[in-house]
């Protein structure tokens, strides 16, 4: 039942926001994500409750008055937004704008509705209750008008047992999301939470939302106070109804999608700095790579260096030759071979002196191949070179004589502990 | 050894200051200049007796090993030698040399007056490819501050560990602590150099008075011992030729004057010595470094919000004290801080002139000159703790192991 994106459709090639990124299955449903949150306003007091794109509305007897007096469209996950004009190929699946429309016309109609995103279809409310059951998780079912927001909810279950819960759908700077339920208490700072997860500082979803695919790189950040209550509510994937289980019981949910819970203390506000890193970092997301950064230039030689060296020297070798190189000169594919003489590896400075060489060699001839615009660059090249040298040649000699000390280091310490052989 | 700029705080008695109250005092425990002036270098090396590192040997330096002469050498910091070109003939001849330098662990914070004579040691290390030893004088400590041998020894350690991330090659370089390594071959040196030192001149140099404890009366030998390649058979055996260079603060020279006189009767090369000058605090030259107060430096583990406010409200400026008479006279760029820095850790010489011209006409204010030396600062220590964070025990323990130390001349 799950949703899953065959490969195939996604020879992305002839869209716009694909040339300049390496194709992803993943590479739709966040298009899909960051359009549908791009002016979402993050409150945590008023914040839509478990209103995600993906579930559908259920049956309304009622008409939603209470949506119109409590919602403004500010507070809709989701927007009805234009895309730039797409080749009719991909036409059918970038049914978008069509399903936008679609959901916001249903959501305030009765008829059911099932999200569609690229043609598949997501969980249903039933579907995730038939699943709970399978699992035999306990739960109780509440079934109230359509409500968007938390006082919404509390007017209809709020005087059973059971704490309401809150959801912050978060998205960061780099296209990660982040869903964060808490109890409708907890008051969440999101500067510190941005911080304790070691990024910079910026829905109406449900932790079951987590179910499909889409979210499959959302990362989940529960309320710690979940676990000491007895039971809290939640919504299925409809936000007509509520369901109460207590937090084992959704533990065991979220096990079984494969995902792990993270119970955090959200009131807390560690001090984040130098010595002490964001102590929610290993929750980020780390898959979810879909940057709009455009392609820099030295990637290649940047490929390069990753040949030689660790991984940790990217940043000081992005942030040293970003600034200076060519804007119009084109990502060239990274050449081959890495130099295997033991002098080289042996001593840092020649080590370094190696890639320099080599650095300086591609920067020159990938300038030198426009001939438009050669005798402009001649100068250029020559300058960006021997920044290139200084700079990024200080700092590479300074890890490269680190990396050694630590390998010798290493040797070391199996040579102490070396025992000889048994005769 | 306190291989240590600035005013290294060793409480004893000397005879020297009860003499010359109008002249500068230069002790390895003391240094103050004239009445209210700075240090008189040429004054200091007429005194000594040591030569001025001039143009010449800066550029033949800059030949031998092909690369650029380091900073320190271009804007004078290390302006004194005893030897060099001697070192220097013999290295063109093929004939290498060692490098020996030292610090006393006094403390566990290190400040960047105490990084100076270690990333000049780096430079030389690199630059012709020699062998390295440090001496990590815990013994010392532990005799003139007081200390206890564990804690003496535990300092030794995390010293040993900012000293690692000056970016020593471990292939090259040996670290030892007097408590772990004295036996053996360098103490064999030790009573060598006790035997040609007679009592009265040992107070003659360092001051030892009547109530000074025998400890501190027998340390000197243990400094000197390292000047000589026998005292490391693991490292030099057969080579008792082998020059030895030794990079410190120009108040360390009655120290190796010693051993300079002693090396002759014992058959060994007479080491050299090349000196810099005092680092000055950041209230100015008339300052001392001490560690009492963390404003009169920048300690390794300041931050970066750290280090620009320490700049921007401690650091002495010798700007006018209004902008209307900055722009008509010009800062007074003899006392001024922040130059004075830019000076050590500027590594682009154009620029350096650059601002001494513009700050010194009255054109650059002093709000400028600090911010850059706010940003040369703290990408200096930053790049230091990270070096430091990569530095594990083990790292330590295999620097400090007595271990031979193939192609270390390579």
């Amino acid at each position: 039942m799950f949703f899953f994106f065959p490969k195939s459709i996604f020879s992305l090639s002839a869209l716009p926001y694909a040339a300049s990124l390496k194709s992803q299955p993943l590479f739709l449903s966040l298009l899909y994500l960051k359009i549908c949150l791009t002016k979402f306003v993050i409150n945590t007091s008023r914040l839509p409750h478990s209103k995600s794109f993906l579930q559908p509305p259920h049956h309304n007897p009622q008409p939603p008055a209470a949506i119109t007096a409590t919602s403004s469209p500010r507070r809709l996950c989701f927007r009805h937004r234009r895309l730039p004009a797409v080749p009719s190929s991909v036409a059918t699946l970038l049914s978008f704008p069509t399903d936008f429309g679609r959901i916001m016309r249903n959501s305030l109609s009765e008829k059911p509705n099932r999200c569609f995103i690229g043609g598949e279809m997501t969980f249903t409310n039933e579907q995730l209750l038939a699943r709970l059951q399978e699992l035999q998780i306990g739960f109780s079912q509440y079934e109230h008008p359509v409500v968007l927001t938390v006082e919404a909810q509390a007017k209809y279950v709020g005087n059973m047992k059971g704490a309401l819960s809150k959801n912050l759908f978060l998205k960061d700077k780099k296209h990660r999301y982040y869903i964060v339920p808490a109890l409708a208490g907890t008051k969440v700072d999101l500067k510190v939470l941005s911080q304790r997860l070691g990024l910079g500082k910026g829905g109406c979803v449900t932790p079951f939302a987590l179910v499909n695919e889409t979210a499959r790189h959302v990362s989940l950040l529960l309320d710690k106070g979940f676990k000491s209550k007895e039971c809290c509510f939640f919504h299925p994937l409809s936000n007509d109804m509520s369901i109460a289980l207590n937090a084992h019981d959704l533990d065991k949910f979220l096990n079984s999608i494969g995902k792990t819970p993270a119970y955090v203390d959200l009131e807390a506000t560690p001090t984040v700095g130098n010595d002490q890193p964001p102590d929610l970092a290993s929750l980020v997301p780390s898959d979810a790579s879909v940057s709009a950064d455009p392609p820099i230039t030295l990637e290649s030689s940047k490929g390069l260096e990753k040949n030689h060296t660790s991984a940790d020297e990217q940043p000081v070798i992005g942030a040293g030759a970003k600034p200076e190189k060519p804007s119009n000169a084109s990502t060239k594919e990274k050449p081959s071979g890495a130099v295997n003489t033991s002098i080289t590896y042996a001593d840092p400075n020649k080590f370094v002196d190696e890639i320099l060489e080599k650095t300086r060699a591609i920067v020159l001839s990938e300038i030198k191949e426009d001939e438009n615009i050669e005798k402009y660059l001649e100068q250029l090249a020559t300058i960006v070179s021997n920044n290139i040298s200084k700079q990024l040649g200080m700092e590479l000699k300074n890890l490269a004589i680190i990396f050694k000390n630590m390998s010798y280091t290493e040797g070391f310490k199996a040579g102490i502990h070396h025992q000889p052989k048994r005769m | 050894m306190a291989a240590e700029t600035g005013a290294a705080g060793r409480p004893a008695e000397n005879m020297e200051t009860k003499n010359e109250q109008e002249e500068q005092i230069v002790t390895p425990w003391d240094v103050a200049a004239e009445k209210g002036g700075k240090i008189d270098y040429d004054k200091l090396i007429d005194k000594f007796g040591c030569q001025r590192l001039d143009h010449s040997l800066i550029d033949r330096v800059a030949r031998l090993t092909g690369r650029p002469p380091h900073v320190f050498l271009r804007r004078g910091v290390f302006f004194a030698h005893r030897d060099f070109s001697d070192v220097l003939d013999a290295y063109e001849r093929g004939e290498k040399f060692y490098l020996y330098t030292g610090r006393g662990p006094s403390s566990e914070a290190l400040h960047l007056g105490h990084l100076v004579p270690f990333m000049f040691t780096k430079y030389l290390q690199d630059a012709f490819k020699v062998p390295l030893v440090i001496q990590l004088t815990d013994d010392e400590k532990c005799m003139w501050k007081n200390l206890t041998v564990e804690e003496s020894q535990r300092l030794a350690r995390e010293n040993a560990k900012d000293i690692i991330a000056c970016g020593f090659d471990v292939s090259r370089t040996f670290i030892f602590s007097d408590f772990d390594y004295v036996g053996g071959s360098f103490y064999k040196n030790m009573v060598k150099i006790a035997k040609c030192v007679t009592y009265n001149k040992v107070v003659g140099i360092f001051g030892f008075s009547g109530e000074d404890h025998i400890g501190k009366v027998s340390f000197p030998p243990v400094q000197a011992a390292p000047s000589f390649p026998s005292s490391f058979p693991h490292l030099f055996s057969g080579k008792d030729s082998l020059r030895c260079l030794i990079p410190c603060a120009i108040d360390q020279d009655p120290y190796f004057r010693m051993t300079r006189d002693v090396a002759p009767r014992l058959g060994y090369h007479k080491p050299a010595l090349i000196e810099s000058s005092f680092f000055p605090a950041l209230q100015g030259e008339t300052g001392k470094m001490s560690a009492s107060d963390p404003n009169s430096a920048i300690y390794v583990t300041d931050s970066a919000k750290d280090i620009k406010n320490k700049i921007n409200r401690y650091a002495f400026s010798g700007g006018q004290d209004s902008v209307e008479n900055h722009r008509k006279f010009g800062a007074n760029l003899e006392v001024d801080i922040p130059v004075k820095y830019l000076g050590f850790f500027l590594e682009d010489d154009n620029e350096l002139e650059h601002i001494r011209t513009e700050y010194g006409s009255g054109r650059m204010l002093t709000g400028e000159v600090k911010k850059r030396l706010t940003e040369v600062l703290t990408e200096l220590v930053e790049r230091h703790r990270r070096a430091r964070a990569a530095v594990t025990d083990e790292m330590v323990d295999a620097f400090m192991a007595v271990r031979p130390l193939p192609n270390m001349f390579s």
